[in-house]
């Protein structure tokens, strides 16, 4: 599913699990139910919205005056 | 009792502001063991101030509409000589030096600080089912929770425990509990409250702002919080409901009572209109993304200590450091390129009304909850219709709208432009009028 979902989208999916075991700390393995799912979740909703970043786009820094 | 019925009171000296004071730390007395809204109560230093109040009064010195008035502070707003613990047992004897801004603009203003107000630990969390201070309960049903994760600011105001309180908002923090627990809170623009002093939990996201019984007893807080105001609001404002995404999955009886009041509104001579807006569902997805990476590189040196981190909130944290920088900052870039496409909605509305929460207050425990027959996280629940404003940096008043079959409850949101407050309390007051 992984595979898949990463050719459609153009990008890498990340290997959560892989990366919770090399942070510093570790992330404790009876946690990773709690952490892993929510994480592919967001992941599967924001690389699709990554391609719409304009060419020039630049970071939030304050809402606009109206 | 409003903040503005004690104030007249106090000012007509049909009332001295240490019986007020007095009063109100009865009622916490009274209440508090029930509803735990409060961590800290700070009496003596209450009466205290309250004397020397007094005594300004006698010699025709008010400082204004808050003279006298007593209020609670969210625990993650540092008051000198106080503990501030954040709802977190890290933190459970942290004593700061100084006040947080805010504090000490409410302070000059004249108003009390009675007491400490209860929260989701370090406000990560929007039941205030604290792990280390025990669980905020709601007012209106002990058994509900009252929103967070500013909620002991929420319970202690409809309890009568304090007139006016201080919270913090990062992903609704301030309007959940306001609309939990029936009464009103203004998250401001963003940075328009000074956030010096105060415990972060997303330094882009984070803003500060009061939470009362009225809409006007907030605009009095707020205009002692705020640096400026933009006044000019519309006789007849624009006001937009949302087409898309703010009516979508709310409880039917939440969607009935807010076009209810859109109707009222357009009654009192607002021009009401239904509008498209952008991605709503996009900003979430990216405020999501930042407040995670945001929240950890804050709370990750805390690690060593995760024993003393409630659950719900370490599993956070643990997600939050697994986000990688390259996808921080492209959320900050996509936050940007959303922000300026919905900005558009300010040419042809003056505000927009909608749902604050698309559920009632769920119970004390509870980890999902059903809208419409359909299963939901109670987090992403709860915070779905007011995230999107923390990402937008725009301003949003929570007030009531009326209640459910069980009489909880039922709160909206008017949402504005960045800078104009003005206009939302000034159609929130009026609103709340013909709402009574």
């Amino acid at each position: 599913m992984y595979i898949d979902l990463a050719l459609y989208l153009h990008t890498n999916i990340s290997d959560w699990k892989a990366r919770a075991a090399a942070a510093n700390p570790p992330v404790p393995n009876e946690i990773l139910d709690q952490v892993i799912p929510p994480l592919e979740a967001l992941e599967a909703a924001f690389r699709p919205l990554q391609r719409e970043i304009p060419p020039d786009g630049l970071a939030w820094d304050g809402p606009d005056p109206a | 009792m409003t903040v503005e019925s004690a104030s007249a009171a106090l000012r007509a000296r049909r009332m001295s502001v240490r019986e007020l004071t007095q009063e109100t730390l009865a009622q916490i007395e009274s209440l508090n063991p029930r509803i735990n809204a409060l961590i800290t109560v700070t009496a003596e230093a209450a009466l205290d101030r309250a004397g020397e109040l007094d005594r300004e009064i006698a010699a025709g010195q008010i400082r204004g509409p808050l003279h006298g008035i007593p209020v609670v502070h969210k625990d993650c707003l540092y008051t000198a000589g106080v503990r501030t613990t954040g709802g977190s047992r890290i933190f459970a004897d942290f004593v700061p030096d100084r006040d947080a801004a805010a504090v000490a603009r409410l302070d000059r203003a004249g108003a009390i600080t009675v007491g400490k107000a209860g929260m989701h630990e370090l406000a990560y969390g929007v039941t205030s089912n604290n792990p280390h201070f025990g669980a905020v309960r709601n007012p209106w049903d002990t058994e509900r929770i009252p929103g967070g994760s500013s909620g002991g600011s929420a319970a202690a105001v409809a309890a009568g425990m304090a007139l006016g309180a201080t919270g913090t908002d990062t992903g609704g923090s301030i309007r959940i509990p306001a609309s939990f627990c029936g009464v009103v809170g203004l998250k401001p623009t963003y940075d328009r409250v000074d956030r010096t002093g105060v415990m972060p939990l997303a330094v882009t996201l984070d803003h500060v702002g009061p939470i009362a019984g009225t809409v006007r007893d907030v605009a009095l807080l707020f205009g002692a919080l705020a640096e400026g105001h933009a006044s000019g609001a519309e006789e007849k404002p624009r006001m937009g409901v949302p087409e898309n995404y703010f009516f979508d999955r709310v409880d039917s009886k939440v969607a009935e009572l807010v076009r209810a009041a859109a109707r009222k509104a357009e009654a009192l001579g607002a021009r009401v209109a239904p509008v498209r807006l952008p991605d709503a569902e996009a900003l979430n997805v990216v405020g999501r993304v930042i407040q995670l990476s945001e929240a950890s590189a804050i709370f990750e040196r805390y690690l060593a200590r995760r024993e003393d981190i409630g659950d719900d909130v370490l599993a956070l944290i643990e997600q939050g450091r697994l986000i990688p920088a390259t996808d921080y900052v492209n959320a900050q870039r996509l936050r940007r390129a959303l922000a300026r496409d919905f900005a558009k909605v300010w040419t042809e509305v003056d505000c927009l009304i909608a749902p604050v929460t698309p559920v009632l207050p769920p119970s004390i425990g509870e980890m999902s909850v059903t809208i419409n027959g359909a299963s939901e996280d109670v987090r992403i629940a709860c915070t779905r219709l007011a995230r999107p404003l923390n990402v937008l940096g725009w301003p949003a008043l929570a007030m009531p709208c009326g209640r459910s079959k069980s009489d909880l409850p039922i709160g909206m949101q008017l949402i504005g432009p960045p800078g104009r407050e003005d206009v939302l309390l000034r159609v929130g007051a009026a609103l709340e009028d013909a709402l009574k």
